[in-house]
């Protein structure tokens, strides 16, 4: 098994309504990564891996060709994978296994979404992820389903509406550190609370922001990054796992599925205390509550994850710092760009490179994306 | 690095509307045979890898709602939009990695029940530029054989010659499309997409296809294993651009044999037989050209390699992204000397060319043979 790095990362501002066609936004993404391997030409870019979630977003059908010339990749191998909201990380599982079985030496994986194509707005379109016979007939939103998920874990471990709001107070202020963030903000827990309810318990500062975006990673083979790079940062360990499209028969308390792809990438990674060893933690966090429920499945100790943000632990300068970019609350949700974001935020911290957002010496990093329909769990972890 | 086998295989035979039972049904009838033939159950599995396109399936995350049908709960999931070949081409870097010991990959597809499929397709064609001008696209299919038939100074009769023989070997296994045909019959069609006439366009058939893939130090190896030693993509130019083609060339499938050969140090000669989603009978022309096959003499019966022997798409039906799995299953058949009336004699090394639509200029080559070989 070949060992696999992460050489380079580039990624546009997220916007909503961002001023860019899906194409430029990849094309600026691929740019700024190229120029952070010191600008590296494509010509030596083996192949491309794209990732974008529902065609529907894009209006495009068989979008992934959307990435064929705006990535470079023409007489080039190029694939698209997709997972609904897990895709981003997704992209980083699959990035590996091109270069870690030989077939790569160095991949580009680029990851995009366009969100303010759909008008009015994105949740239409949402509507056409449920099943067509049993669900769909319902008229169910996402965010429907995510305050099911929500008032479940909260019942279950007891935890008020204060404590979750933190999260967003804490991933807003991070991402005021961050250059391409869409909603930055120092905020308190009484706005989140006295924000516009959604659909109850969820306001509508529990939600990340509907964005526009791109993000592209070099990734490459342990002789290519020798070669390319004085700083990689290893791709050690990678899993996803998918639970059953059937999520109404699910207990929505505990993310089972993230626990195992974590379980299966830790194994991998040769990470046996995940709470003492990794130094940044990158859970998807599209909603407050899902980074609690998103680490209490890394971690693999339900209700953990709220304690430790009682306990300030989930700071920059705590023991588990969480969502040092800003997450997807802070730094914006363009849904498959979103997760490629987090890993690329492991890189720049784990080389040291992240700017006010550093965490110091950071050594090991895990980022975690999670979709289709609340039931896959995409997992990476990174070494210095 | 560990060889990747062909374990297993199972198959909703392609038919030209199936009215009892929906996708999900035919994924699972796919999949409970591929189990069946590898002697396995769901537990011997770590992962699926499906593929598929949101439109197609009137679904968006579409890959939500394979997995549960081929045991795939709580397990490794990677959707590949696209050609089903490449969920095979990422199930290979899968098992070759180490990643995974044993994968099934799935390819499906219900054209019967898109209502307005060129509609569907035209989306595929850049927003600002083409799809504005309302072309159906298959035009695009006409205008890439006709600069084929200019480009290689062949007849236009050479396309039904294609078709004859496609049509008629697919009515050897009951295709849904084979009959018994003269190039006669063909030419007498009307015109579609001139050149292309009504037979030298494969009409929709709804399929469903499992393969498991396993490493050879996972599985207890025996004749009927087949092992696939190299699948490689490639694209030179998008569906969306167009304007960008070597028109009446495949260069894609060159790229991808350079890579195999260079990348897993193999010969790509040698074949015996080579399977291809031709969705209109030029394609098979345009690929076997770009292998170094005199193009014109593919149609003929006894040329080495054999150029469908399953029928093809022409014969058994266009089932969109699944038909880089049928064709692959027919390779698959052939080298284990299981495709009954169209089985070619000593076959022992095949090739799988797959394009990633019926438009595109991107496309997958597998290289299968024999574990013995």
């Amino acid at each position: 098994m070949r060992r696999v790095a992460i050489i380079g990362a580039g990624m546009t501002d997220f916007r909503s309504m961002l001023p860019m066609t899906s194409p430029e936004m990849i094309r600026l993404a691929v740019k700024r990564c190229l120029d952070d391997c010191g600008g590296l030409s494509i010509r030596y870019v083996d192949g491309v891996l794209a990732t974008s979630a529902p065609d529907a977003f894009d209006g495009y059908h068989d979008k992934g060709a959307i990435a064929v010339e705006a990535a470079g990749a023409i007489g080039k191998p190029i694939t698209r994978v997709f997972v609904g909201g897990g895709s981003g990380v997704a992209a980083g599982v699959a990035g590996w296994y091109h270069v870690a079985s030989g077939a790569f030496d160095t991949l580009l994986v680029v990851a995009w979404e366009k969100m303010s194509h759909p008008y009015p707005h994105a949740q239409k379109l949402f509507q056409t992820i449920f099943d067509p016979v049993l669900e769909k007939p319902l008229g169910p939103n996402l965010i429907w389903i995510f305050a099911l998920e929500m008032m479940r874990y909260m019942e279950a471990h007891r935890l008020k509406k204060e404590l979750i709001a933190e999260v967003a107070v804490k991933n807003k202020r991070n991402a005021l550190d961050h250059p391409y963030s869409q909603l930055g903000g120092r905020i308190t827990v009484d706005d989140v609370l006295n924000s516009e309810i959604m659909v109850w318990p969820v306001n509508r500062l529990d939600i990340s922001p509907t964005s526009d975006g791109a993000v592209a990673l070099l990734l490459a083979s342990e002789e290519a990054a020798k070669r390319l790079t004085d700083n990689p940062v290893w791709l050690d360990g990678v899993a996803t796992c998918l639970d059953s499209q059937f999520w109404t028969c699910r207990d929505l308390t505990y993310p089972y599925y993230v626990y195992l792809a974590a379980q299966r990438a830790f194994r991998m990674a040769g990470v046996t205390a995940p709470l003492k060893q990794i130094d940044v933690w990158e859970p998807y966090d599209p909603f407050t509550y899902k980074e609690l429920h998103h680490l209490d499945g890394l971690v693999g100790k339900p209700g953990i994850a709220p304690k430790l943000l009682a306990e300030g632990q989930l700071e920059r300068d705590g023991d588990c710092p969480t969502s040092p970019s800003g997450g997807l609350l802070g730094v914006g949700n363009p849904i498959a760009a979103a997760g490629l974001m987090k890993v690329a935020e492991l890189y720049w911290q784990l080389s040291g490179r992240a700017g006010k957002r550093q965490v110091p010496d950071a050594e090991i990093g895990v980022a975690q994306a999670w979709g289709d329909l609340m039931q896959v769990g995409t997992v990476v972890v990174c070494r210095r | 690095m560990r060889r990747v086998l062909v374990v297993g295989l199972g198959e909703f035979s392609p038919r030209a509307r199936e009215t009892d039972l929906e996708i999900r049904e035919m994924t699972f009838e796919a999949a409970e045979r591929a189990f069946l033939d590898a002697d396995m159950t769901p537990d011997d599995v770590q992962g699926v890898v499906s593929s598929g396109l949101d439109f197609n399936e009137g679904v968006s995350i579409t890959d939500s709602f394979t997995p549960d049908q081929m045991g795939g709960r709580l397990k490794f999931n990677m959707l590949v939009s696209g050609d089903a070949l490449e969920a095979v081409y990422h199930a290979f870097m899968m098992v070759k990695s180490g990643l995974l010991d044993v994968v099934v990959v799935d390819g499906h597809a219900k054209p019967s029940e898109i209502e307005n499929y060129r509609d569907v397709l035209r989306g595929s064609l850049d927003p600002y530029c083409t799809r504005p001008l309302g072309l159906d696209p298959y035009v695009i299919a006409g205008l890439e054989a006709r600069a084929f038939l200019a480009r290689s100074g062949l007849p236009a009769t050479v396309l039904s010659r294609i078709a004859v023989k496609n049509i008629n070997r697919a009515a050897l296994i009951g295709a849904p499309y084979g009959e018994r045909v003269i190039v006669e019959d063909i030419e007498a069609d009307d015109f579609l997409y001139a050149p292309l006439k009504e037979r030298h366009v494969a009409k929709f058939s709804d399929y469903a296809g499992a393969i498991i893939m396993a490493s050879e130090d996972a599985v207890a190896v025996s004749d009927r294993c087949v092992e696939l030693v190299a699948v490689e993509n490639s694209g030179l130019s998008s569906t969306p651009h167009f304007w960008l083609r070597d028109w009446g060339r495949a260069r894609w499938v060159r790229s991808a044999l350079d890579r195999i050969r260079s990348k897993h140090k193999v010969v790509t000669e040698g074949v015996d037989l080579v399977e291809v989603t031709e969705f209109f009978a030029h394609q098979e022309l345009m690929i076997a050209s770009e292998l170094g096959v005199d193009a014109g003499a593919t149609a003929d019966e006894r040329t080495t390699p054999v150029f469908n022997p399953s029928g093809g798409c022409l014969g058994n039906g266009n089932s969109l992204t699944a038909s880089g799995m049928r064709a692959f299953i027919a390779a698959v058949k052939q080298l284990r000397g299981e495709a009954g009336p169209v089985q070619r004699k000593d076959a022992h090394r095949g090739l799988v060319v797959s394009m990633h639509s019926e438009i595109s200029d991107i496309g997958s080559v597998a290289l299968l043979q024999g574990v013995g070989e």
